[in-house]
């Protein structure tokens, strides 16, 4: 019995030591630092989406000509989720991508980001011109800090206009509305013809927000929504300009200008009815055709239109998407190295032929469904989607702002009720923040 | 060698029958060898956490940069903030309303399926439920009562009924309420049918030879006959109902977007200050904060429900 409870007891403290070892293992994994042959890419990229199967050719390619190994992971959007835990203690990527504010959002108050300011002056192989003067400092607004600083190199832009199938609305295309009265008309219009003007998902609160920031911007300027909820004290919400902004996105709402539904439709049910031609347009990032494509009719025609101006702003609300070194990166020169690579007109090419996306290189050629987005990223000067209020104040854009616009889209409130609310509560906001 | 071993120690067993303190020596000298594997296991991945949380809740933190020692502000924020409070009064009316409708409609149902002939089949059905996972459910009860879904679509056709807006942001959390019994009503079911099987046959021969009604006999006979397994699934409830995320995450939310803040419970709450939504706010400290409280909050109610609930156990 002895004998035998010992050597019960011996595998059981054989077991605990194992279970020890093994906890101690996963908190020490090697993280030894590779050679510079190699570099490890974590993607935002899904293996099966089109900007990954261009990007993986592209990786195929940059290993056969330098010979650096590339170890990519298809991580999806949470890629920086886990960055963010990697950062803490553990192998950190040498590359990662993802929309400017994610990135900003994650590693550059905190500093984790590798300046990148010699990736822009490095040269494209066979191409006789650097990152810098390939892509316009148009883009500068995105991708650097405060401090003028790169920290990130991008490679598809998004511009946000409203689309509408020129097949059906073709005076729309003839002449499409420059002011917001002239797209009042217009929505009037397609009420008077038993027809929904606007088609929105509701249930995502950012794309509700799209026009209630867009109109701000439209009246403040870009830079003014912003400014707006940075007030601590909220001093400027009730003014003239802000007021007809709101009101233009409250009459939407009275006007019973959205489609059916809006407001209790699980995503994307309301853009599937838009490409269906149940609603006239669509305020949307230029993923919309890719998006929506598989639904519409065979002979709808995608064109778009900047969002009408509501006083003398007439910017293109804009996003990119670009490549980012984290700091502790061991690697960052072949990250360097594969973005001046990717950047090449050739294969940046693919981005606009096979994955029916814009880039950030004038030269490139663009998908017609695209034409009018590129034509104004082209002509007119570019304003931050949600006028960067999303990536900035995150927090008080999901728990104040968000909901509150939705009530006024909705109808449940009035500008007067909502200007009332919002400067209150965010003066709460920004106390309860020290 | 093992079977060698093996009657041995059953011989040894009976020799020692009258003496237990050799036994017990044994015994305990094993009591630490097992223990210890899963005292550790539960200090690095339970209290481990658990401490640190209580540390990042003092602190403002990014997740990378320098904690920030802030104190009890997170916690001072927290009682200020109306998103905070909303996501406790969510949580404390999923617990109390859902979990009274929870055990209310087991209760009914237990009574009805003890008649049954089907009896095993009708409670693999009520159970399927809770097997599936809560995303697809909540993905399938998304496009069966949105604008254009199933059920409009009936009531449209029977009724000429307009659409009822049941996502919209008025009705979200009643269907979200709903849902969330229909998913766990099936467990309970089963939970609190098993301990009425053990309830002798004849009591309720009995009773109803006394002339007592169906409801006397629930209250005279099945409740105080299954109390302990009554109380242990309360307990289960509350403790499960804190947890409650991903259908009201699924339910309510898209793929890169989390429902409306006027739907979080507790747990969304949690996600939505760190990792959560399209632009993450990555507020630890805060996260950490609200996590804490509603952890205390919890671990109040569930000692205040086992001291309420608490009954001699009935022999029987």
């Amino acid at each position: 019995m002895r004998y035998r409870l010992r050597r019960e007891g011996r595998v059981a403290l054989a077991f605990t030591l194992m279970m020890v070892t093994a906890a101690a293992a996963c908190g020490s994994e090697d993280s030894a630092s590779g050679s510079s042959d190699e570099l490890t890419y974590w993607s935002m990229w899904q293996e099966k989406e089109p900007q990954a199967q261009v990007l993986a050719e592209a990786i195929e390619a940059f290993e056969a000509d330098t010979g650096i190994t590339v170890n990519v992971e298809w991580q999806g959007r949470d890629n920086i989720t886990k960055l963010l835990a990697a950062l803490r203690g553990g192998d950190v990527p040498d590359l990662i991508d993802q929309q400017y504010f994610t990135i900003s959002n994650a590693i550059v108050g905190n500093e984790q980001f590798t300046p990148l300011g010699d990736v822009y002056d490095m040269e494209i192989p066979e191409e006789d011109l650097t990152v810098a003067e390939a892509i316009t400092d148009k883009y500068d607004m995105f991708t650097t800090t405060d401090d003028g600083e790169h920290f990130l190199v991008p490679y598809e832009v998004i511009g946000y206009t409203i689309w509408y199938d020129a097949a059906a609305l073709p005076a729309v295309a003839a002449s499409p509305p420059a002011t917001w009265d002239d797209f009042a008309a217009l929505l009037a219009e397609a009420k008077s013809a038993g027809r929904s003007g606007i088609a929105l998902d509701g249930d995502i609160a950012g794309y509700a927000e799209y026009w209630t920031a867009t109109a701000l911007v439209r009246a403040l300027g870009p830079g003014g929504y912003n400014e707006l909820v940075s007030d601590e004290e909220a001093a400027g919400w009730d003014t003239p300009q802000v007021r007809d902004a709101l009101s233009a996105i409250e009459e939407l709402a009275g006007g019973g200008y959205f489609i059916p539904g809006y407001d209790s439709s699980k995503f994307p049910a309301i853009q599937t009815q838009w490409a269906q031609g149940d609603a006239d347009f669509l305020y949307m990032g230029s993923w919309a055709p890719t998006e929506t494509g598989e639904f519409a009719a065979p002979e709808f025609e995608y064109r778009s239109f900047n969002f009408p101006t509501l006083g003398t702003d007439d910017s293109l609300p804009a996003s990119v998407i670009g490549f980012a070194i984290p700091e502790p990166a061991d690697n960052a020169d072949a990250a360097s190295e594969f973005i001046a690579y990717f950047l090449n007109k050739d294969r940046l090419s693919l981005i606009s032929t096979e994955a029916a996306n814009l880039t950030p290189r004038a030269d490139v050629e663009v998908p017609p469904q695209l034409a009018d987005v590129n034509e104004l990223l082209q002509s007119k000067s570019l304003s931050k989607i949600t006028d960067g209020v999303l990536g900035d104040h995150s927090d008080f854009d999901t728990k104040i702002f968000q909901p509150l616009n939705l009530e006024l889209m909705t109808g449940k409130i009035s500008v007067d009720e909502f200007i009332e609310r919002i400067a209150s509560e965010q003066r709460d906001y920004w106390e309860s923040q020290g | 060698m093992a079977l060698a071993a093996l009657s041995g120690t059953a011989t040894r067993r009976r020799d020692h029958a009258g003496g237990m303190s050799a036994f017990e020596r044994s015994r305990r000298r094993l009591y630490l060898p097992f223990v210890v594997p899963a005292l550790l296991l539960h200090l690095v991945f339970v209290i481990g956490p658990t401490a640190a949380a209580l540390w990042i809740s003092f602190h403002r933190w990014d997740g990378v940069s320098p904690m920030e020692w802030t104190g009890l502000d997170n916690y001072t924020a927290l009682l200020e903030d109306s998103t905070f409070r909303t996501a406790l009064v969510n949580t404390l009316v999923i617990l109390v309303v859902a979990g009274l409708a929870i055990f209310v409609i087991s209760f009914v149902l237990t009574m009805i399926v003890r008649e049954l002939r089907w009896k095993s089949f009708v409670r693999s059905v009520l159970f399927f439920p809770h097997i599936v996972s809560a995303i697809v459910l909540s993905i399938v009860w998304g496009f069966i009562f949105q604008h254009n879904g199933v059920v409009n679509t009936i009531l449209d056709r029977l009724f000429g009924a307009e659409p009822i807006p049941w996502l919209n942001a008025d009705n979200l959390f009643v269907m979200i309420l709903i849902g969330t019994v229909w998913l766990s009503t099936g467990l309970y079911v089963t939970i609190i049918m098993a301990g009425v099987d053990r309830i002798p046959q004849y009591f309720y021969d009995d009773a109803q030879l006394a002339g007592a009604s169906a409801f006397q006999r629930l209250r005279h006979v099945t409740l105080p006959l299954s109390w302990d397994v009554i109380s242990v699934a309360a307990i289960f409830w509350t403790i499960s109902s804190l947890k409650i995320f991903e259908f009201i995450y699924a339910f309510g939310g898209t793929t890169n977007d989390l429902p409306p803040p006027g739907v979080w419970n507790s747990a969304l709450f949690v996600y939505g200050e760190s990792f959560g939504g399209r632009s993450p706010s990555y507020l630890f400290g805060y996260a950490s904060a609200s996590a804490i409280l509603m952890l205390g909050l919890f671990a109040f109610l569930v000692v205040g429900l086992r001291r309420l609930m608490r009954r001699d156990p009935i022999e029987f």
